[in-house]
């Protein structure tokens, strides 16, 4: 494998984890919540520390996961139970499987049928996200609630960890610190532009009408690159067309 | 069981909820503060007959009222339980 085909990996994994909504929601209520009652210094101080607290839980997760995968040695329990499958390749055939899986998943279940943005989360989980973020006051407490965003959505974005942890684990060190890096940045980007785009002066209104009018279409995106990427995996690395 | 919990209207306090969400919807001071004592007095009115109403019918009323002066602060309050 080449840097090329790691780095167009790491990106598209990193761009499907930013289509997920639930990062982008909170950081929204968080605007929504800052904004009715504290001056606009002090939002924009707790929206930055709430995007370092994804980055950083999402380094430290992509961490573990490679950790993971270059621990355990699931080439060869796969190869004894689906003996088409080589040692060598165990591990992108299970990053295969989870994508499909969560494609199927993402294109069926990712929005409840409302006229809104509500998510799959359960409900007791939505509804203690928006009100952690509605008290959220200081920086710690927004790092936080980064830290809290990435574990509600590590049942989507974990297939995505797989297989960057998949393509890593297989190269030197070096590589691995640049898929943590893209990866990261990837996913960060769409809190980066709404940060941005609040500070332009657009409304926290203006940006959830946008996710209304577009939910529809960033469900399918993220369904169907996940299902595009996994079938991917599966045909050039898996069974080596 | 869902567990019922009731509250006494407040017309200080729906004022409140409403000058916060003008100031997330960009809405001048003078403006605002003219919107939430039309809107607080007009539900207040619409109350007057309603000894009890459902956490619901009390929003959607809400929501109609600002609807007449400024829809974007309608639409923040549609929404605003809805955003994950």
């Amino acid at each position: 494998m080449n840097v090329f085909m790691l780095v167009s990996v790491v990106l598209m994994a990193g761009l499907i984890n930013a289509s997920f909504q639930v990062a982008p929601g909170i950081l929204l209520l968080l605007y929504h919540s800052s904004l009715g009652c504290n001056i606009t210094g002090k939002t924009r101080a707790l929206a930055s520390s709430y995007i370092s607290g994804v980055a950083y839980m999402l380094l430290l997760t992509l961490a573990a996961v490679i950790l993971l995968v270059l621990g355990a040695n699931l080439g060869v329990l796969i190869h004894s139970l689906v003996p088409a499958v080589s040692v060598s390749s165990g591990n992108f055939f299970v990053s295969a499987i989870l994508l499909l899986l969560t494609g199927v998943v993402a294109l069926i279940l990712y929005y409840r049928p409302s006229r809104s943005t509500e998510l799959w989360l359960a409900r007791p989980v939505a509804r203690f996200l928006a009100r952690r973020a509605e008290l959220t006051n200081s920086n710690t407490e927004a790092f936080s609630l980064g830290l809290m965003s990435v574990v509600g959505e590590l049942p989507f974005s974990f297939a995505l960890m797989a297989t960057v942890a998949s393509f890593s684990a297989t190269l030197p060190l070096g590589y691995i610190c640049l898929s943590l890096a893209l990866f990261t940045i990837a996913s960060i980007l769409p809190l980066v532009l709404l940060r941005a785009f609040i500070r332009r002066g657009k409304s926290v209104i203006d940006i959830q009408r946008w996710r209304v009018k577009e939910k529809t279409f960033l469900k399918y995106f993220s369904g169907i690159a996940l299902i595009s990427l996994g079938l991917f995996v599966l045909a050039f690395f898996v069974l080596g067309v | 069981m869902k567990t019922k919990i009731e509250t006494t209207f407040s017309r200080l306090k729906l004022k409140d909820d409403i000058l916060r969400e003008a100031r997330v919807a960009k809405i001048p001071a003078g403006f605002a503060e003219k919107i939430a004592d039309e809107v607080s007095r007009n539900i207040e009115k619409w109350l007057d007959n309603r000894p009890v109403v459902t956490k619901k019918s009390f929003d959607l009323a809400v929501i109609r009222e600002l609807k007449k002066y400024h829809p974007d602060l309608a639409y923040i309050f549609e929404n605003r339980n809805f955003m994950i």
